[in-house]
């Protein structure tokens, strides 16, 4: 009984002396000073009600409710927040968000907007040079010309764009009288090189591919350079994959045949840019 | 002392006294200090310092900062600092504010890239469909891939494809050899589009087309792929597209015959993005 009559002589003298009031505390710090008895989220440090109901409340744990007399959070609001005069920006990386329960939480802008993970640099993609040849319908593949791999630590819409330069269309002897009017084939290919376990796609299946006939019977004639491209979205799972770029070269005769260079020009591209699935 | 009430002491002495708990309006607070809204004003609480209402909890339990009469549940006027949230990276829900300041949950759906169509690297086209041009009439497929999608936004919607096309010979089946240089080409043309579009049904989006020679016994006959990839702003509506392949010969004595849709690799994959 004592303790109390000192808290009361202790909060009318405040509320005299220096006009501040102490509610369990006989050091006021502010013109209100609360100071809670318990430390845990059954017990409250403040209550506002209206008549009929609990308007705003301060648990003992520091969790402030609005509209919510057990905040979960250490602010829980039950109803429509308005937050007028905030700045804008045009840097901030983090959003926002909130999970099913309203719980808010900082997403990164790297998980939601398009990313660039290859190229989408506007330089030569391909530094080396790969001469094949074909003859007698057996086509010929570029080895290891361009192989990138790439890590997704979410699904996510990958699209893959490409554009491989053939130059040096020719007989397979290196002859340059490519003069026998078939119709030979040249082409690329997106294929998967490795793949995460589990996946529905198989090595070396093809992502998108492309092929130009190339014939000739003038003996005057342009052997170069030819663009193949292509460019395909695919949703993927997480994981990592790694993709070749791959030339190819076919010749039904089996006199002439073809031959031709990929890679030697400076204008091939190879981009892989990717957005998380949402 | 000035607002002097007797009414609010005596309660303070007796809550002090039996609880040691301060009751504003109320003989049983059940916290260190619980306010009963008299319902006498529009407020049960404010807090002020010399210049402006810094706190306000209005009977309708809307709460203020700086803001005097909130209209919201928290309404605010400044800059809001929340520190230590934590990260996630799958949520889908992103807080979003309007010009008032009101926020509100706007799904990543209406934000980032969706898939529309395909976007699953495998075939599209599982039907076949061959096609005969001679004497400068071109040759068309008919319903070889048709995909219908419904946008509830304006919204970039892009498109890409590719069909392949083999089996290139002359239009009686035999092998071509007349070196002519003839067509074989893939486009994709509006199908059904929403009442009041500036597209027409049978216009093309997007057309592609490979020059085919050939004079020797001996030739490559497959496969090849006219392909395409392109954008458009599209309003809401359903919109219907077709992938059609097409051969084209101006002679009319070998002609063209081509097959479309025995690739495993024909693709067509829509994806859009509301425009913002």
């Amino acid at each position: 009984m004592s303790k109390k009559l000192t808290a009361l002589i202790f909060f009318i003298y405040s509320n005299f002396i220096f006009s501040q009031v102490g509610i369990n505390t006989a050091t006021p710090s502010a013109a209100l000073d609360i100071v809670s008895k318990g430390s845990n989220y059954a017990t409250k440090a403040l209550e506002v009600n209206s008549a009929s109901q609990e308007l705003f409340t301060v648990l003992d744990n520091g969790n402030v409710g609005i509209g919510v007399s057990n905040p979960s959070t250490q602010l829980h609001t039950t109803g429509t927040v308005r937050m007028q005069g905030l700045g804008n920006t045009a840097s901030n990386t983090k959003v926002l968000t909130a999970d099913a329960i309203g719980n808010v939480t900082t997403r990164s802008t790297s998980t939601l907007l398009p990313q660039v993970f290859i190229g989408a640099n506007g330089l030569d993609a391909v530094t080396t040079t790969q001469t094949i040849s074909s003859i007698n319908n057996i086509p010929t593949y570029t080895t290891g010309l361009l192989v990138k791999s790439f890590t997704l630590s979410q699904a996510s819409i990958v699209t893959f764009s490409y554009s491989l330069g053939v130059m040096d269309v020719m007989g397979s002897s290196g002859s340059s009288t490519f003069i026998d009017g078939a119709a030979k084939q040249i082409g690329t290919n997106l294929i998967w090189k490795s793949l995460p376990n589990g996946s529905s796609f198989s090595t070396n299946g093809i992502i998108c591919t492309s092929a130009l006939p190339f014939s000739n019977i003038g003996s005057n004639y342009v052997s170069g350079t030819f663009y193949l491209s292509n460019s395909c979205p695919i949703l993927l799972p997480a994981g990592t994959y790694s993709v070749e770029l791959q030339g190819f070269v076919n010749a039904s005769d089996n006199n002439l045949g073809i031959r031709a260079s990929f890679g030697s020009n400076s204008n091939d591209r190879f981009d892989i840019t990717a957005t998380t699935a949402q | 002392m000035r607002n002097f009430n007797w009414y609010f002491i005596i309660s303070m002495i007796n809550s002090c006294f039996l609880y040691s708990q301060i009751g504003i309006n109320t003989a049983h607070p059940s916290a260190m200090l619980d306010v009963v809204s008299s319902g006498n004003t529009t407020k049960a609480l404010r807090i002020n310092n010399s210049n402006f209402e810094m706190f306000t909890i209005s009977n309708n339990g809307n709460v203020g900062i700086n803001v005097p009469n909130p209209t919201a549940q928290l309404h605010t006027s400044g800059n809001i600092r929340l520190s230590g949230l934590g990260i996630n990276t799958i949520n889908t829900g992103v807080i979003t504010n309007d010009l008032s300041g009101n926020f509100a949950i706007r799904s990543t759906s209406t934000l980032v890239p969706q898939i529309i169509a395909g976007a699953n690297g495998t075939d599209a086209v599982s039907a076949i469909q061959t096609l005969s041009s001679t004497s400068g009439i071109p040759s068309y497929t008919n319903n070889l891939l048709t995909r219908t999608f419904t946008i509830t936004q304006t919204s970039m919607v892009n498109f890409s494809y590719q069909l392949g096309i083999d089996n290139i010979v002359s239009s009686s089946g035999t092998n071509l050899t007349d070196g002519a240089s003839k067509q074989i080409g893939a486009r994709l043309t509006w199908k059904a589009v929403p009442s009041g579009s500036s597209f027409t049904v049978n216009g093309i989006l997007y057309t592609d087309a490979v020059a085919f020679m050939n004079s020797s016994p001996n030739y490559i006959k497959g496969f090849y792929y006219p392909k395409g990839n392109c954008s458009f702003v599209l309003p809401p509506g359903t919109y219907s597209v077709e992938l059609k392949g097409y051969v084209y010969a101006y002679d009319n004595v070998q002609g063209i015959r081509a097959t479309f849709g025995n690739s495993p690799y024909d693709r067509l994959d829509i994806t859009a993005i509301p425009v913002q």
